[in-house]
């Protein structure tokens, strides 16, 4: 792991303390006779992100100059050695995700979910056309008889709403 | 004592109940299956069928998570032995041994020291389960505010303290977990925190959602950072079951790695891993054959398998007795019962002992299909091919994004755990402790009900507060691990 990486999270929770104590502050308080109060422990967690990412940055700051070492220590390295690794994929799959939130409820489960699968399988590498395509399509179809159709979960359908009211019934 | 006899009687009345029977058997086959896949983890396996459970009635969930825990526990050890790839981190000295066996071409050895360990590991805690949690009901009338926020405090610094190398990381990932908590309305005035003008937030964030994505999303994640296949032996699997005599050498340590996994299982952090760890070496210790051990010891397998399986039932006293999960699984087990309206604790122990007996069903229900299916489930997974890891994971994340949408059908649960994902996957690869983070979610809310209920309680008096004899115990003893916590710290810093 990357210290830079390790000093800039650092700095995040540093502003993210600064941020979380701005929004303490606007905490209404009620006349009650609580000492700590509606604020109390938002203030005493916002307390902590500052200190603790102040200290982490200067202790990762600290070893950077000493040793000139991009990598981060205490840090335990999880990947597998003997496979190439890709930080670009998480995240390109996390946007998939992302995507298919927000295509939900316009488009509805029965077409959303197998074009998130498609993308989830092609970024992992999973590219012959006919079995990609196949888990896409059973794979949706199985949730949407499991959850819809038999536990009664209203999956949104979209579009294919009128389709989707003769299948429910 | 009553409640002893009556823990298991009712226990064993309650599987006479075909449904319920069913539904064990489900989750002891879901859990075997999905603990026998390299990279399932008891987590993974548990969350996806989490929102299954809202389904059920709440002795059908307590029974269905439990008997999920037990088939993972089992499953997660026969990848260990065929593919030398641990199902969870707690299997990885099986994975040494128990691989080595199946290399020479004794599969059937590894296998069969495997079933016959983790059965009576499982079996052995289940008696020590109720043994332990049984007195905390005593508790109910002992405790009041002070005790609670000193016993959620201690159950959160004993998990920073014996889980992570950073302690500082350690004590703000559990900070990002209490944040999410504190979204909503405030405790005790009914005042709205950190909500703006975002309707969803008003009440406050579910814990479901937010766990699924620190422990969940975010270990699929961490895994989607790689692509390969597993590579499977070639060679002649002989699957014949041990000898009396092969088992009777291994007596010795299942009972050790049964109690020592017992007792490691039920303090918060310590977790399967170590109680494994721990009873391997003790094994060694005791083993007249220690040359054998790291090369394909019978006994090392034994021990190892007895102690991650009691190990699940010990994770379960602090988590239904005091309401303090001793995990990140444990604490997904203890969302969902929340969202159940079961309030783990010692009150639920003597108000609602039924989730006790529902408990007790769910493990021994589990264990005893496991002694009828165990073994023929590990042959034909010997045999089977494992699954593409790609259309597992992609099919799997799918799951948990779905499960989420049904609890209340709303997308912002899911971009909930979306982002929670996130924040964790961040925090896994940078050292900072995802489980705190969810025992910080888990615990939030009640550390600061119980710390401003108490103080009022006392009248505004803080000294009264932490002087109460059962809180100043408590809390020194949290301070004890706080200290534990940095010495280790320390001298970790200091060997790098």
């Amino acid at each position: 792991m990357d210290r830079r990486v390790d000093l800039s999270i650092a700095v995040v929770l540093v502003v993210a303390g600064l941020a979380w104590l701005y929004g303490a502050s606007l905490i209404r308080r009620t006349e009650s006779v609580d000492p700590i109060g509606e604020s109390g422990f938002p203030i005493a967690l916002g307390l902590l992100f500052v200190v603790g990412g102040l200290i982490i940055a200067v202790r990762v700051a600290l070893s950077l100059r000493r040793s000139h070492q991009p990598a981060a220590d205490g840090v335990d390295n999880t990947d597998e050695d003997a496979h190439p690794v890709s930080a670009k994929r998480p995240l390109l799959i996390w946007g998939a995700c992302a995507l298919w939130v927000l295509a939900l409820e316009p488009i509805g489960f029965l077409l959303a979910t197998p074009l998130l699968l498609a993308a989830e399988l092609w970024l992992l590498e999973f590219r012959r056309p006919i079995p990609l395509v196949s888990v896409a399509l059973v794979t949706t179809i199985a949730l949407f008889v499991i959850l819809d159709i038999l536990l009664k979960v209203s999956l949104p359908v979209g579009p294919l709403a009128p389709f989707a009211g003769r299948v429910r019934l | 004592m009553e409640l002893f006899f009556s823990a298991f009687t009712n226990g064993v009345a309650l599987l006479v109940d075909p449904v319920l029977l069913v539904i064990i058997f489900l989750g002891t086959l879901w859990g075997v299956l999905g603990g026998g896949h390299p990279g399932g983890s008891a987590t993974l396996t548990l969350s996806v069928m989490i929102p299954l459970t809202f389904l059920m009635t709440p002795i059908q969930a307590v029974a269905f998570l439990l008997a999920i825990m037990v088939g993972v526990n089992y499953g997660n050890s026969i990848p260990a032995v065929l593919l030398g790839l641990p199902g969870t981190p707690s299997a990885f000295l099986t994975a040494i041994d128990g691989y080595s066996l199946h290399r020479k071409g004794q599969t059937g050895l590894a296998l069969g020291i495997m079933f016959v360990s983790s059965l009576a590991g499982q079996f052995l805690s289940i008696f020590a389960f109720v043994a332990l949690v049984v007195p905390l009901a005593l508790l109910t009338y002992a405790f009041l505010a002070p005790e609670y926020f000193a016993l959620y405090f201690l159950g959160l610094v004993t998990v920073i303290s014996l889980l992570g190398r950073d302690l500082l990381k350690g004590y703000i990932s559990a900070g990002i977990g209490v944040a999410f908590s504190l979204v909503g309305t405030d405790p005790m005035s009914a005042v709205s925190r950190y909500s703006g003008q975002v309707q969803e937030l008003r009440t406050g964030l579910e814990p479901i959602p937010i766990l699924l994505g620190l422990l969940a999303l975010s270990e699929l994640l961490r895994q989607a950072r790689q692509v390969y296949t597993y590579e499977t032996f070639e060679g002649t699997i002989n699957l014949r079951f041990p000898s009396r005599a092969q088992l009777r050498r291994c007596f010795v340590a299942i009972l050790g790695g049964s109690v020592i996994g017992t007792l490691t299982g039920a303090t918060p952090g310590a977790e399967a891993t170590a109680g494994a760890v721990i009873s391997y070496n003790q094994a060694r210790y005791w083993s007249k054959h220690k040359e054998e051990f790291g090369k394909g010891s019978i006994e090392g397998i034994a021990a190892n398998e007895a102690a991650q399986n009691a190990a699940q039932a010990g994770d379960m006293i602090p988590t239904l007795g005091l309401g303090i999960p001793a995990g990140g699984t444990s604490a997904l087990v203890l969302a969902a019962l929340l969202i159940h309206g079961i309030i783990p604790g010692p009150l639920m122990l003597r108000q609602t002992p039924e989730m006790l007996y529902a408990a007790v069903a769910g493990m021994l229900g589990a264990t005893v299909f496991l002694v009828f299916i165990g073994w023929p489930i590990a042959k034909v997974m010997a045999r089977v091919v494992s699954l593409d890891r790609s259309a597992v994971m992609a099919i799997v994340l799918l799951l948990i994004l779905v499960g989420v949408y049904s609890l209340d059908q709303s997308v912002f649960s899911v971009g909930v755990t979306l982002v929670a994902g996130l924040v964790g996957y961040y925090m896994r690869q940078y050292g900072y402790s995802v489980a705190a983070a969810a025992l910080g979610n888990i615990l939030g809310r009640g550390l600061e009900k119980y710390l401003r209920g108490g103080i009022l309680l006392m009248q505004n008096d803080p000294v009264a507060f932490v002087t109460r004899p059962v809180t100043a115990v408590i809390l020194l003893l949290a301070i004890g691990f706080i200290v534990l916590g940095l010495v280790q710290s320390y001298r970790l810093r200091r060997a790098v």
